[in-house]
């Protein structure tokens, strides 16, 4: 069960991050963002669990791969 | 038939290459940035897994790798997003028109100065002076074409990116007979930009190629001017393309299928290696060059080195005459001026041009036989 959202600059962007978790063991699903929530329109991002949001972003930080914020009640 | 016409384009394919194509065509395979429902994240998957591929081989992020549809397109979207009004634009002796063309269509427009350094028959330290010479510091787009589609010339492009390192020059390199061939690295070689077509070296089906670019010029995407613009599946917002890359210069639809194709082209050059690549190239070289040197009336340009390019001419008889002869018996091959009147006229060859063979990985000793043949039997006509 994903209660949250990791968003991302592009699609691509969110493609990297989910193949780098997938490689540490932790599957995510790339999903669209509605544009109503994103600064400007049609954003991306991951489904992850809200508990563990802290320790995927800490992970991307490692390997400088850039995210946006976090959505909760996303999925 | 003998197909000796691989810098145009390289035929056959791996049958991998094939195979994936047919397979983006037959199952569910939806608009890759445009979706995120199973059609759509299938392709996506690939098209990134081709980023990531590509980044691999040419030393770069995978973030920082743009689908273009050729190296042309990506020339332009490099040289025309990079250029400053009031900036020179220096490009080789060597260049193709898809470099010639833009640049001199910048300096036309009266946006740009432009010059030209000398290739110098491959002599390193010349090219490197004549640069030095003409480059301007701070105010630069240097390009320059690794390997020549005319001649098997290259250019010292680690050593070109030093100085534009130093200078503040932003440099573009044409790949577009190298990659696949050589080995490039944007970073080792301090290389801005760097395009090629996914259809040559790279092994993929034509109307594919890349850009990619280096950290620090990702990092200053912002000031490289976009030529196209239109939907790029974020920021829709935005009145202007995004800032990021690969979706700042990848407007519209990718070339998804195509995409699937060149992944499994690039995968498979990665499993022969270029070693291997270049070693069957220059071996089928040497043998045409033996098999035809006895003849004092075919001239082959260059200076010996051997590799993918074998450009020569018979005496009195056009080259246009000469590729009509040797396509009689099923041998193709391309003849005129290959798109680079600049580089025919550095190599002597400006009229008329050259007959050109250009070899690929799944030609033949017995191949290079069978033309040698034919080629000495025109030249005793």
């Amino acid at each position: 069960m994903y209660g949250c959202i990791l968003t991302f600059r592009s699609q691509t962007a969110a493609a990297k991050a989910a193949r780098y978790l997938k490689k540490t063991g932790i599957p995510v699903r790339i999903v669209s963002v509605d544009p109503s929530v994103t600064a400007k329109g049609c954003g991306w991002g991951i489904t992850v669990e809200c508990e563990s949001a802290n320790g995927i972003k800490i992970k991307l930080d490692e390997k400088g791969i850039p995210y946006g914020e976090v959505l909760s009640g996303g999925i | 038939m003998i197909y000796f016409d691989n810098a145009a384009t390289t035929w056959p394919k791996p049958r991998a290459v094939t195979e994936a194509v047919k397979r983006s065509l037959s199952d569910p395979f939806g608009n890759p940035g445009r979706g995120s429902h199973k059609a759509a994240a299938s392709a996506a998957k690939t098209v990134y897994e081709l980023r990531e591929e590509a980044a691999e081989l040419f030393g770069a992020d995978p973030l920082n790798v743009v689908l273009t549809s050729s190296a042309t397109q990506g020339l332009n979207f490099a040289i025309k997003g990079a250029a400053r009004k009031g900036c020179t634009i220096l490009f080789s002796d060597l260049e193709h028109n898809s470099v010639r063309r833009p640049v001199l269509s910048l300096r036309d427009s009266g946006y740009c100065h432009t010059d030209i350094y000398g290739s110098h028959g491959g002599d390193n330290e010349r090219i490197i002076s004549d640069l030095i010479a003409k480059i301007e510091p701070g105010n630069c787009v240097v390009v320059a074409n690794y390997a020549s589609n005319v001649c098997n010339l290259t250019l010292p492009v680690s050593q070109i990116g030093e100085i534009c390192k130093k200078t503040g020059s932003v440099f573009i390199v044409d790949a577009s007979q190298s990659a696949g061939h050589f080995n490039v690295d944007v970073e080792k070689m301090n290389i801005s930009v760097l395009c090629m077509p996914g259809h040559k070296g790279l092994y993929g089906p034509m109307g594919t190629g890349l850009m990619v670019f280096s950290k620090s010029a990702a990092e200053s995407i912002s000031s490289f001017s976009t030529l196209i613009e239109g939907g790029s599946g974020v920021d829709s917002e935005d009145t202007g393309m995004p800032s990021v890359l690969p979706e700042r210069f990848e407007p519209g639809t990718v070339n998804a299928h195509g995409a699937a194709g060149l992944l499994a082209g690039i995968q498979w050059v990665k499993r022969t290696g270029t070693a291997r690549i270049r070693k069957n190239e220059n071996r089928l070289w040497l043998d045409l060059y033996e098999r035809t040197s006895c003849s004092d009336r075919i001239t082959v340009y260059g200076d010996g080195t051997p590799g993918a390019i074998f450009p020569f001419n018979i005496k009195g008889v056009p080259p246009s005459e000469v590729g009509r002869l040797l396509d009689e018996k099923g041998i193709c091959v391309r003849t005129g001026l290959h798109c680079s009147p600049l580089a025919h006229k550095t190599l002597g060859t400006g009229e008329d041009g050259a007959v050109r063979i250009s070899f690929g990985f799944f030609n033949t000793l017995r191949e290079t036989e069978e033309a040698a043949d034919r080629i000495l039997k025109i030249a005793k006509q």
